[in-house]
């Protein structure tokens, strides 16, 4: 599609002039890493696919709004932290939330079906890291995943938080200590696996 | 430096290479402090297995169907056009609105009807249409049809209202020459009677006595009906009055004459005299006659059918007044 070549404030300013095709660019642009990020959030799959097509549902709503101030992955992902939030309120999840691993893609998969027992091992680990951090607050899960696991800098993960930059710092060193509790128990195993 | 600004500093670092100045600072640390390194061995290990966390594909489909769901918000009602005309609320309201308004309209009309009907309703002014309906007065004079009600009024009244019907020879002569006469001058003076065979019917806001330009503008409180009768019925009163000298009309015209007085020739050029009939509620008998007297002179008054009849007997029916109007006295 010629459209995929045009960037995201340019698509923007096209659906804001009421052009849906360009929304469907943005949409297949930006949903690996909304899934992903809510994903981690709620650890339930489906739920997880539900609550991003709401999120893309509430920012195509609410594009109008968008003034072009921050960067639209970082306007995206606030929207999906917040509708993640909820969701994971709603549903109580640190109850009965579940890691399902069947059919997850995980790394080296392709070239360890050699190995079932280092497969095994590493699905383990990565469901004792989902488990931390479901064990965690949504807030430190969320500066955790978006700067670990999204790779994002500091200012944007401050934006996407809505808390200054020296707060999104003091609260992720207090997040990693808090997984860290979590996971130090597991880490020989987690050393073996990798 | 400390362990725990050293901690805050590493965990900021993590990820990124450890050079330049303030890296060697760190590095020296870590290489004196057991404990940091441990720490930040354990942070850099968190921060390696979130970072090795599988990236999950999404749902196939999942464009497919956000974009179907969009199309559907698109085509869907807003919030206020749901609000605002669902059928479920639109189709109740409109049917209450028009009973309501249904309602409104009988309860009004009521009123209004109430409002008009006149303190002591008379045969006459049911028989007789009033004055919007200047087509069928016309049309019943031209035919003399009696109408029904007529035929339930008080022997009284159907005397009256035989003698107009059915005048004498050399009256209806005259009653056919007055007609028109009648209809025009009806027409001119909104608020004088309007004829209809040989009656006519006042309403609340009539210039009383009937004839705003012999006798001021004065309003009744009560219903008045003047009549015309061409023949002498029996009345029930009898008042001589004179004009007063400063309201003295102008010469009325040759066809007010003939219609509505009978002038007695007093020579040539002499004001005439006129014979006016009223219809009063027995009760408001001394308003009228106050009324009139504010206008003219009271010469005489003469109850004439009334001091042979019982009182409750008139109570039943207007009473018939015959007021001759004389001239000024003035020269």
């Amino acid at each position: 599609m010629l459209l995929e070549g045009i960037g995201d404030a340019e698509c923007v300013k096209r659906v804001q002039q009421g052009d849906t095709d360009s929304f469907e660019i943005l949409v297949r642009r930006h949903q690996k890493t909304t899934f992903n990020l809510v994903y981690r959030l709620l650890g339930d799959y489906d739920e997880a696919a539900e609550v991003t097509q709401e999120v893309f549902l509430s920012a195509f709503k609410s594009i109008q709004q968008f003034r072009g101030d921050a960067i639209f992955s970082t306007w995206l992902y606030r929207i999906a932290f917040n509708q993640a939030s909820t969701r994971r309120k709603s549903m109580q999840l640190a109850q009965r939330r579940h890691v399902p691993l069947e059919g997850m893609e995980l790394p080296g998969d392709g070239e360890g079906s050699a190995n079932p027992e280092k497969i095994a091992e590493q699905r383990e680990a990565q469901q004792r890291v989902q488990q931390a951090l479901d064990s965690l607050h949504k807030d430190d899960a969320a500066i955790i995943l978006l700067r670990d696991l999204h790779d994002l800098p500091y200012e944007e993960v401050a934006q996407i938080l809505g808390i200054p930059l020296g707060t999104a710092k003091s609260r992720l060193h207090r997040a990693r200590r808090a997984l860290k509790e979590l996971l130090a128990p597991h880490f020989s195993l987690t050393r073996k696996a990798s | 430096m400390n362990c725990e600004e050293t901690e805050l500093q590493l965990s900021n670092l993590l990820g990124q290479p450890l050079d330049g100045e303030r890296s060697t600072t760190l590095r020296e640390h870590l290489a004196a402090c057991p404990r940091c390194r441990e720490e930040f061995a354990a942070l850099s290990e968190c921060r390696r297995l979130v970072a090795g966390l599988s990236i999950v594909d999404p749902p196939v489909g999942l464009v497919t169907r956000v974009m179907a769901e969009l199309h559907e918000e698109l085509r869907r009602p807003s919030f206020w056009q749901r609000w605002l005309m669902p059928v479920r609320f639109k189709v109740p309201l409109q049917a209450t609105a028009l009973v309501l308004i249904g309602v409104l309209s009988v309860y009004l009309y009521q009123k209004e009807e109430t409002k008009n009907r006149p303190s002591t309703p008379s045969t006459a002014e049911k028989a007789v249409p009033r004055n919007g309906d200047k087509e069928a007065a016309r049309s019943e004079l031209a035919l003399g049809n009696q109408s029904p009600d007529v035929a339930q009024a008080t022997p009284h009244e159907r005397a009256l209202a035989k003698i107009d019907k059915a005048p004498s020879a050399p009256a209806k002569l005259f009653e056919a020459g007055k007609t028109e006469n009648r209809l025009a001058e009806t027409e001119k003076f909104k608020s004088a009677p309007i004829p209809a065979q040989g009656v006519t019917t006042s309403q609340e806001g009539f210039a009383f006595p009937g004839d705003a330009r012999r006798f001021g503008t004065g309003t009744a409180p009560f219903a008045i009906e003047r009549f015309f009768s061409t023949s002498e019925p029996i009345p029930d009163y009898e008042l001589v009055v004179r004009q007063r000298p400063a309201q003295r009309i102008e010469q009325a015209t040759p066809g007010e004459t003939g219609k509505q007085a009978e002038s007695t020739s007093q020579g040539g050029g002499a004001p005439p005299v006129e014979i006016l009939w009223y219809r009063v509620p027995f009760d408001r008998y001394e308003q009228f006659k106050k009324e009139l007297v504010a206008h003219v002179i009271l010469e005489s008054e003469i109850p004439v059918a009334v001091k042979e009849k019982e009182a409750s007997f008139i109570a039943d029916r207007p009473l018939a007044i015959k007021v001759t109007v004389l001239p000024s006295a003035e020269k």
